[in-house]
């Protein structure tokens, strides 16, 4: 009798608890579902439904795939546009990430040092990172101002004649080699000068971020692997490269993979620096502003909503790749 | 299941938010009803700051306490008018549409394909409601063509509001040093942009002649003052192409070349012009206000003057017309017939002229110069004069659905040409056809 009597308050009990802690855990998720779906999940799905249909201002008739083959090949005007925005994208994540990351690490690694001053220094390699890009790209302007910048008048002073920067369309390899009278062929000319402007303002300003990323990483790494190498006498070069750098890869390879993302998908960098044209001659239209234009510029919000979902995928499938190739070279330590 | 059943209600509630903007059919009697004197409460999203935002609310004040119908009109400030532009788009997707909109012939083109326009011609000539043939006349027939639109049957979708067209400023002190007077042709200007120009002894130029313009509004307007056109008399295809755009571009090139025109940065222009490093620009007469500003703080002697033309002949001038319109959307019949009292109000000859005083824009009729407040305005800024004799020169700019891709186009084809990455002939060329397709696709 007794025997029975107990499980049954156990369910009971917990017939009674259950409830309550599934209601609660629901409040509990309410605000963060709440905030996902409303504007993350929600527009996601009406964008992909929008991606399916001729919505030129309005809905218009079911085109199925039709949105997305115009871009991929199907389109005389649109197609060519994709893959130069895809390439300009790629090119702008080379030109930023790796130096991104290479000043990132360097400067993490005196910052981590002992030294005086280490909290000033930390903080001031930070602000860029708090600064509203926005103000930050109208100093910029007047730095790379082809007329009065600032940029221009130190290069005067070497001898060297004023660039427009960012309204240069024409490649950073064929402006050099030009200086020199070589004329380079065309698929050598390398990115416009004012996509690798972009690039340098983009590293400026998320340097930052990357280095306390960096500083967290390197504080992770225990210091008896410091005393023992010492001990061995190792220099500080050898055990830069066979204890530090091996022992942060999992924090390098978690920094270049939100880099890539951050860059692929970045948006207002390019958009305020070539106030939203991509200019100039297009030589800095990435896939997101192509997207932006499309939907937001032209109406053509189906075909700007397949094209978001293109990038999508790109920047999924990159990431997987990144996964793939540099995730086997991690060292997670255990 | 469950997941199924909230993936259809989204997608019920998109489509549900996309049949709310359809609005309902409209009479033929609508233009031609009386109000009841109850009120009625209607918006103005506009894109005007400033000072000219300034002017508006107190017209707008004026509007709201003289009218006697009960109509009460909010103006609200959506931003720049790109951001105006998104937002009625984002409007028409929500079915919460204002009942007017200060928009470009684009922006109007854009919203019909939703069909939420009012066609205002009904109103302009409703008997009741309309005004009559000679008050029709005095308002200047450019603002009548550009605001019809051939492509939704000719219909009248908007009415002039902020306009304005390209004119020419000149800083009169750097004429007057090289003893030359404002160019009338393009010859002599090309001519007297170079004599002004001066380097100093490193070779670097220190006064420019003319600030090359890349907007597609500026290369327009050249071609029309030298005797072109823009679009083929089917509207099918664009006709700029012709030997008087390769002109522009070749002008553009050989400027460029021999130093006499640079390109500015963002608005650089106006206080080059103003610190005598600059002769001329060509710039809207809104832009008339800025440079009186730059004048005031440090004077110097400049003027408004027509573009250089094809010939001298008084009666083939020829330049653009720009400016923004307003359009009324569909709505009930009260608060349209409110929104359409509201804007012939404002097209009135008093308040065009009050408004012109103020906001700087252009009156929309011929008898406001007629009235004191222009003339004491002229007094004060005789530029502003000098403007207003131009607007019967000035006409409308393609409204035809593809216009806005086609300006990236023609910006990027003189980009193109002043970087010298392409020839005039292989830059125009490339461009009408890139065009062209655009045309044909946006059909």
């Amino acid at each position: 009798m007794a025997a029975e009597v107990i499980p049954a308050n156990v369910r009971a009990s917990s017939r009674r608890r259950l409830p309550v802690e599934a209601i609660q855990a629901w409040l509990f998720l309410l605000p963060a579902v709440l905030i996902l779906g409303v504007f993350q999940i929600f527009p996601a799905i009406a964008a992909f439904y929008m991606s399916l249909f001729k919505w030129d201002v309005v809905q218009g008739a079911f085109r199925g795939v039709g949105n997305y083959t115009d871009w991929l090949y199907d389109n005389s005007i649109r197609s060519p546009d994709f893959w130069r925005s895809l390439s300009t994208t790629f090119t702008y994540v080379i030109f930023t990430v790796p130096l991104e990351i290479a000043v990132a690490l360097v400067i993490a690694y005196l910052l981590f040092q002992k030294m005086r001053g280490r909290g000033i220094y930390r903080t001031v390699y930070y602000l860029p990172y708090v600064t509203s890009f926005v103000a930050a790209a109208a100093v910029f302007f007047w730095v790379f101002h082809p007329q009065y910048g600032l940029i221009n008048d130190l290069l005067g002073v070497v001898g060297i004649g004023p660039q427009r920067w960012l309204d240069e369309p024409d490649g950073i390899f064929e402006l050099a080699a030009s200086a020199f009278g070589v004329i380079l062929p065309s698929w050598l000319a390398g990115p416009s000068l004012a996509l690798v402007v972009i690039s340098l303002v983009t590293i400026w300003h998320y340097l930052g971020y990357q280095i306390v990323i960096f500083l967290a990483g390197l504080s992770n790494i225990s210091q008896e692997y410091y005393e023992a190498a010492r001990l061995d006498g190792a220099n500080e070069r050898q055990i830069f490269t066979r204890i530090t750098l091996p022992l942060l890869s999992p924090t390098t390879f978690f920094v270049f993979t939100v880099a890539s993302i951050g860059v692929l998908r970045s948006f207002d960098s390019v958009y305020v620096l070539t106030n939203g044209f991509g200019g100039p001659l297009d030589t800095t239209r990435t896939v997101t502003l192509l997207v932006f234009k499309t939907a937001f510029q032209q109406a053509q919000f189906g075909l700007g909503a397949a094209l978001a979902f293109i990038l999508t995928l790109i920047i999924l499938l990159f990431t997987l790749i990144q996964f793939r190739v540099l995730g086997p070279r991690v060292n997670f330590g255990e | 299941m469950r997941v199924k059943a909230a993936i259809l209600a989204t997608l019920m509630l998109v489509s549900a938010a996309c049949s709310a903007a359809a609005p309902a059919p409209q009479q033929s009697t609508e233009a031609d009803i009386t109000l009841s004197g109850a009120p009625v409460g209607i918006t103005l999203w506009h894109a005007l700051s400033g000072p000219q935002q300034v002017a508006l609310d107190a017209m707008v004040k004026k509007f709201n306490e003289t009218n006697g119908k009960g109509i009460t009109v909010s103006a609200l400030n959506q931003g720049n008018y790109t951001q105006l532009y998104q937002k009625t788009l984002g409007a028409i997707q929500a079915g919460a549409l204002p009942e007017l909109a200060h928009a470009y012939e684009s922006f109007v083109a854009d919203y019909m394909k939703a069909d939420v326009v009012v066609d205002l011609g009904a109103y302009k000539d409703s008997v009741k409601n309309g005004l009559a043939k000679a008050s029709q006349d005095d308002i200047y027939k450019g603002y009548y063509d550009t605001n019809t639109f051939p492509q939704y049957g000719n219909k009248l979708l908007s009415w002039p509001f902020t306009k304005s067209l390209a004119v020419m400023y000149v800083n009169n002190d750097v004429l007057k040093e090289i003893g030359k007077p404002i160019p009338k042709t393009w010859d002599e200007f090309e001519a007297t942009a170079l004599a002004a120009t001066k380097k100093d002894s490193s070779g670097k130029v220190t006064r420019y002649g003319f600030a090359f313009n890349t907007d597609a509004s500026y290369f327009n307007a050249q071609v029309y003052a030298r005797g072109g056109t823009l679009m083929a008399a089917d509207n099918k295809t664009v006709a700029w192409n012709g030997k008087e755009g390769l002109a522009v571009l070749q002008m553009y090139d050989r400027m460029n070349k021999n130093g006499s025109g640079y390109s500015p940065k963002g608005f650089d222009f106006q206080n080059d012009l103003a610190a005598g490093k600059l002769a001329f620009f060509l710039s809207s007469t809104s832009t008339l206000p800025f440079i009186r500003d730059l004048a005031d703080k440090a004077p110097f002697s400049w003027s408004i003057a027509n573009l250089p033309q094809a010939t001298t002949d008084a009666t083939k001038q020829k330049t653009v017309q720009f400016g923004a319109n307003v359009a009324v959307f569909k709505s009930t019949p009260e608060k349209q017939l409110a929104s359409w009292l509201f804007i012939r109000w404002m097209s009135d000859t008093d308040q065009s002229a009050q408004f012109a005083s103020t906001s700087y824009y252009m009156p929309v009729r011929k008898t406001a110069a007629d009235s004191q407040t222009l003339k004491d305005y002229w007094a004060k800024v005789p530029q502003g004069k000098q403007g207003f004799d131009l607007i019967q020169y000035s006409s409308p700019e393609p409204n035809v659905r593809g216009q806005q891709d086609i300006r990236d186009v023609i910006f990027n084809m003189i980009t193109e040409v002043i970087t010298g990455k392409s020839t005039p002939d292989t830059a125009i060329a490339t461009a009408a056809t890139k065009s062209n397709q655009i045309l044909k696709d946006a059909q």
